[in-house]
């Protein structure tokens, strides 16, 4: 492992642009989600569980299985919700966006940590859209598409309208300006 | 802008474009629900009852139709000076608004339904996904045409102004328009060559296939066949250790029939799905052709090349060729099916490809810089080996287990663990200034290259065993799907992520 650290390493030196003087992604001041988010994950999450436990119940109640079968049994799905909760309160500080003059940075994920980059140039439209739960909160969801499969597309949840808007019209607006510019 | 618009204001589609989806909606519930509708065939309770029966089928319609206008009535669009705005939902609102210069294409079309009630369908491209495109299913056929002609005056009115900056698009706008054509063949592959194409392609595929088909003869026939062989076999050897070499022998002879078909069904499909492959020069562009049965035909266009990936291994190294695929922009993810296949090209072909496909930019002259994939991928791979097989062994310790089912677990894990290092020894990401190369395979080679400034996004992952060990992944979106690294160091990683995005947002070429 060590020596080809070292190769990599040098080979890093040998282009022409300086690493240490190009713009730092991390660098970028970053915004959290709206907390009232946070809500609507733990109530889901809790839904979700009385949802299992009623479930598990009924099945331990009527088909009167062992009890250690049924510990194996239902383990699998209590350590994911586990899983969960522990991704929900310390991951849902990690979920921030920032917006730097050319890109947009989104970061998430306690367990398994993801950060994002997408360029305004390269974002074809932004949708701004709610589902019902959302709604009942107050909360937008927006849409960054970018070109081919929605892979690639960034998806932005638990903003308030505000926020929501305004980084729709930052990117709308990113890239009119862009535009202007090359006609000049 | 025109006088005569009226889009300025939110407007719905067509009135009969309620029927229309009415209709559309019903037959797709109709298809879906097939069942349901002969149940008074089937069920006598059903029959009982058939009154309550069409009742609800009914109001189900009904309500369908009212859920049908409701929809109508909150699906809106308009022009404004800059983009075009579609808000529709009912219960989940969405507003989606396209910029005029994101508009790829625009089709009118009419299927059946559509004449009958004399409206027409107007579906916007983006290049963005497909669930995004606007599909506005029913307008009057005056009010779609001139919908067309001012998003497209609109469009045309901003590239424009593009054109006279950037020259490299110039090409993009004249592909329409001119007309002469300059046939010219570029390649093609002779019989001979295909053959060895064939004969070098992966045997995975087709063996595959031999499973599948073996798989489902086994079904059909199984009780009958065992029964007879298991008989006939004590018959012959009463002795149990012969019994079981018998069995070790059966093995190992379907295993070897099995590769020998895998082998022939695998040449015989890739000789009649590359047979007379053709490149042909048509202007700017190349149009691939090949197939025996289902002729495909493709234009390869350079400005919406994603991905250039060759395809290399032991025996094509031997014949000395290489296969190359291309993946263009598209809507969806591009798989293995969607992707231009230029296969048995020798070295002067895949520098010239190259070269075409990347506009006039060298192979030999790119300077690349490789960032390798960590050894700790492998001891990933390892420790999981590790603990299957153990789960493996766990469960079935209490089945009298023959030795040779151990043997053959060993070896399988041994050759597991030797293709797991290769994989990690392969497996790596180089840059240059202005190309981005990715290597990975086991017994083949692959390498992909794409152009930095066409690709949409990037994502540095990272799990958290991976951050103990300063280890991250790294994803490249573009237009025509995904390329991930895995266990990459978190410092190039960072640094390179840097490097690309200064890169993307420096071009001034756009990205299609």
């Amino acid at each position: 492992m060590i020596s080809s650290n070292k190769i990599a390493d040098q080979d890093f030196e040998n282009v022409a642009l300086d690493f240490s003087e190009l713009p730092d992604f991390k660098s970028v001041k970053t915004q959290g989600l709206h907390r009232r988010y946070l809500t609507v994950l733990r109530c889901r999450l809790l839904f979700f569980f009385i949802l299992y436990l009623t479930g598990a119940g009924l099945v331990f109640f009527f088909l009167g299985l062992p009890i250690q079968k049924f510990l194996l049994i239902f383990s699998g799905p209590l350590l994911v919700f586990l899983i969960l909760f522990v991704e929900f309160e310390i991951g849902f500080h990690k979920r921030q966006i920032g917006v730097r003059s050319h890109d947009l940075y989104y970061t998430r994920g306690f367990f398994y940590h993801k950060e994002t980059l997408v360029p305004f140039k390269h974002i074809q439209h932004v949708e701004v859209s709610q589902n019902v739960i959302l709604k009942w909160f107050g909360l937008y969801e927006v849409i960054f598409y970018t070109a081919g499969a929605s892979a690639g597309d960034l998806n932005i949840r638990g903003l308030d309208e505000s926020t929501s808007r305004k980084l729709k019209s930052i990117v709308m607006q990113k890239n009119e300006s862009d535009e202007s510019n090359e006609q000049l | 802008m025109r006088a005569t618009n009226n889009f300025k204001e939110p407007r719905h589609q067509s009135f009969n474009g309620v029927f229309l989806m009415f209709f559309a909606d019903l037959i797709k519930r109709v298809k879906q629900n097939i069942y349901i509708l002969a149940l008074p065939f089937i069920s006598g309770t059903v029959r009982d009852y058939i009154l309550f029966f069409y009742m609800g089928l009914i109001l189900l319609v009904l309500l369908q139709f009212i859920y049908t206008y409701l929809l109508f009535l909150k699906y809106t669009f308009y022009v404004s000076n800059t983009a075009f705005h579609l808000h529709k939902g009912l219960f989940r609102r969405r507003e989606i608004e396209i910029p005029f210069d994101r508009i790829q294409n625009i089709n009118l079309q009419q299927n059946f339904l559509q004449q009958v009630l004399s409206v027409v369908g107007l579906d916007i491209e983006t290049a963005g996904e497909s669930k995004a495109e606007v599909q506005i299913k029913a307008l009057r056929k005056k009010d779609a045409e001139q919908l067309k002609t001012i998003l497209l005056a609109e469009k045309e009115e901003k590239q424009v102004y593009e054109h006279s900056v950037g020259e490299d698009d110039g090409q993009d706008a004249q592909d329409f328009k001119t007309v002469e054509t300059e046939d010219a063949l570029v390649f093609k592959l002779c019989f001979l060559d295909l053959l060895k194409v064939g004969l070098s392609s992966n045997i995975l595929k087709g063996l595959s296939l031999v499973f599948a088909f073996a798989a489902y003869v086994y079904n059909a026939f199984s009780d009958l066949y065992f029964q007879n062989y298991d008989a006939y076999i004590s018959d012959q050897i009463s002795d149990y250790t012969a019994y079981i070499s018998g069995k070790f022998l059966l093995i190992l002879s379907i295993g070897l029939i099995f590769i020998g078909i895998g082998f022939i069904v695998t040449a015989v499909f890739t000789v009649i799905k590359y047979f007379n492959l053709k490149v042909i020069k048509l202007n700017e562009n190349y149009e691939v052709e090949y197939g025996l049965f289902n002729r495909f035909k493709k234009v390869l266009k350079s400005s919406k090349v994603q991905t250039l990936e060759f395809r290399t291994n032991p025996v094509r190294k031997l014949f000395g060729f290489q296969n190359a695929f291309v993946s263009q922009a598209s809507s969806e993810e591009t798989t293995e099916k969607h992707k231009i296949g230029l296969v048995g090209l020798p070295a002067d072909y895949v520098s010239l490809f190259f070269k075409v496909l990347f506009k006039g930019k060298e192979l030999d002259t790119q300077k690349f810089v490789r960032l390798r994939c960590q050894l700790f991928r492998f001891r990933v791979d390892v420790n999981r080996l590790f603990f299957v097989s153990l789960a493996f062994v766990l469960f079935f310790v209490w089945e009298k287990f023959p030795t040779y089912i151990f043997i053959i677990l060993l070896l399988s894990s041994l050759l597991l663990v030797l293709m797991s290092y290769i994989r990690m020894k392969k497996s790596y990401l180089s840059f240059s200034d202005e190309l981005v190369k990715i290597g990975s395979g086991i017994i083949g080679t692959q390498t992909t290259y794409l152009e930095i400034y066409k690709i949409q996004s990037i994502r540095v992952s990272q799990s958290i065993f991976q951050k103990r060990r300063n280890l991250s992944s790294f994803t490249i979106y573009t237009a025509s799907g995904s390329l991930k690294i895995k266990y990459l160091e978190v410092d190039h990683v960072h640094e390179l992520t840097n490097f690309l995005m200064y890169k993307i947002e420096s071009s001034d070429h756009e990205w299609i």
